[in-house]
């Protein structure tokens, strides 16, 4: 994810020059968003992959997370 | 879902266009570190503030001291870039100056903080996460339905009636080819929310691990969703709002500046009631970041550096209370002080100062002190204040203050961000100096790191100093 991003940035300011605008109006725009929205879904989709895989694992191993506290 | 990324970034949209998107992936990336590298692991330790959990092995002195500098030095700046919003706010809609607005702003969170407490700025927190969602929602419905739901026409009166035209759509409209910057920005926002202590506070208040796990997720895909909405929302208001005569007569210079684009795009789409509303939602957030910021950093004045530095627990609750209730009027005051000097700069760009200096000091310290048995209080030191100081003086030496609030040409540091230089100091730093201290405190602490995995849950918060006993 942090290759992604650092990647995404990169892209982004080498842009101009790969991809100027009479080459390819709006087209470095709608890869830029594309790009940005499948970063912003692929954190969305580890959030919820890491969560669920935790939880199945708590639910298999009730002793490992320790008494609830209330902060 | 600060007024930063709502006011800030519809502003900078509004004016820049692509560039934001840099803000946005960087922000998605920084809630996965906060999920998958701190949430669960600070939850799991069973400790309350930043502080607690580098001193679970580490000299609790230094230590606390250390987590009370690195929160203010956090606090004072985020704290400003929400007092900059609220100022400018409430002099757009009550015809008072900005300086009026801010001190306003500032007496309400500082009498809401005194006596409100974690509990009043909790509830505030989850109100205004439901309205701020609801109203950005129903602006972005406003503006796709003025374009027939079509983003291509969206984009399309964008670029017509923007100054910069097709060029809006393009990147390097705010930072250029600026590669540092950038990055500093990135990273910045991929340390510097794990750091924030506000956010970190928030961890104690669900009950347990899995729950905290629970937040953090829901919070990721929140603040994700919001952050597009914020996105084609500050497109729109560059197809409705550049020339208008009445909000935006010279080009893109807005009456009011880039922090009330969004109200005026409210206004413009939704007349007087619905402006009100945002209005409203923009005030009731500035008022719950800004609250849960002095409440964290007043916690961590009384509980780390107040009752366990200075007292070393010998300290009643009732003074713990008064010195939280003093720093929370001093944060105030400080605060709106410094709010008056920045008047007028984007708040975006002012939220990512206190993250940068969070990404230097307590991210990490904080890292470092969970994941590597090696760390030692001299490393956590030498890293946590290093970081500390040179992302401050960089920030001060460069575009935002020196220049920005200062008045200066140009700034002695040309990057808006310092991250790119100061962060890897900090982890340097603590490494080098941890891996070459060889005092038996050292070999404590190094030897306690197993044992602070082991049995946290029988640990009360602020009892650290485990290894050294110091």
């Amino acid at each position: 994810m942090i290759a992604l991003v650092l990647l995404f940035d990169a892209c982004s300011l080498l842009a101009p020059a790969l991809m100027g605008m009479p080459i390819a109006p709006g087209g470095t725009f709608t890869v830029g968003v594309v790009f940005a929205l499948l970063i912003v879904l692929a954190a969305i989709a580890s959030a919820v992959y890491y969560v669920r895989h935790l939880n199945r694992e708590d639910s298999m191993t009730p002793s490992s997370q320790g008494p609830r506290t209330n902060g | 879902m600060s007024a930063a990324s709502f006011l800030g970034l519809i502003g900078l949209t509004f004016e820049y266009g692509y560039d934001v998107l840099y803000f946005i992936v960087s922000l998605a990336l920084s809630w996965v570190i906060v999920l998958l590298f701190i949430a669960e692991r600070l939850r799991h330790l069973g400790t309350y503030t930043f502080a607690d959990v580098v001193c679970l092995r580490l000299a609790r002195g230094p230590i606390r001291a250390l987590a009370a500098a690195g929160t203010l030095t956090v606090a004072i700046p985020y704290l400003i870039a929400q007092l900059v919003a609220a100022g400018t706010l409430v002099q757009q809609l009550f015809g008072l100056s900005y300086a009026q607005g801010a001190v306003l702003a500032g007496l309400l969170m500082t009498i809401y903080v005194t006596f409100g407490g974690m509990i009043a700025t909790t509830w505030v927190q989850i109100i205004k996460a439901a309205l701020l969602l609801g109203g950005g929602l129903l602006l972005l419905l406003l503006v796709l339905q003025h374009f027939d739901f079509s983003l291509s026409a969206l984009g399309r009166q964008a670029v017509v009636a923007h100054p910069r035209g097709a060029a809006l759509l393009q990147p390097g409209g705010m930072y250029g080819t600026d590669l540092i910057t950038v990055l500093s920005l990135s990273l910045a926002f991929i340390g510097g929310t794990a750091g924030l202590p506000h956010v970190l506070m928030r961890f104690f208040t669900v009950p347990d691990a899995r729950e905290a796990r629970h937040s953090a997720a829901l919070a990721l895909s929140l603040v994700c969703g919001f952050q597009f909405i914020v996105f084609i929302v500050g497109l729109g208001a560059a197809a409705l709002l550049v020339g208008h005569p009445d909000y935006s007569p010279q080009g893109t210079q807005i009456i009011g500046g880039s922090n009330m684009v969004a109200i005026h795009l409210a206004r413009e789409l939704g007349g007087e009631p619905f402006m009100g509303f945002i209005a409203a939602v923009a005030f009731a957030t500035i008022l719950a970041v800004v609250s849960g910021l002095t409440l964290s950093a007043a916690a961590t004045v009384s509980h780390d550096l107040y009752a366990q530095a200075i007292r070393r627990g010998t300290g009643s609750d009732v003074d713990e209370l008064r010195v939280s209730r003093i720093t929370a009027v001093t944060l105030g005051v400080t605060g709106v002080g410094l709010a008056i000097l920045f008047e007028g700069q984007n708040v975006a760009v002012l939220a990512v100062l206190p993250l940068a200096i969070a990404a230097s000091s307590n991210f990490p310290v904080l890292l470092l002190a969970m994941y590597w048995r090696g760390l030692t209080t001299r490393g956590a030191l030498a890293g946590g204040y290093s970081g500390m100081l040179v992302s401050v003086l960089l920030v001060v030496l460069g575009p935002s203050v020196w220049a920005g609030a200062f008045g200066f040409e140009e700034p002695l540091f040309p990057y808006a961000y310092p991250t790119l230089f100061s962060m890897p100091l900090a982890f340097l730093l603590a490494w080098h100096v941890s891996r070459s201290d060889r005092s038996v405190a050292a070999e404590a602490e190094r030897a306690a790191f197993a044992q602070q995995m082991i049995r946290p849950f029988s640990r009360s918060p602020g009892s650290g100093g485990a290894a050294a006993g110091n």
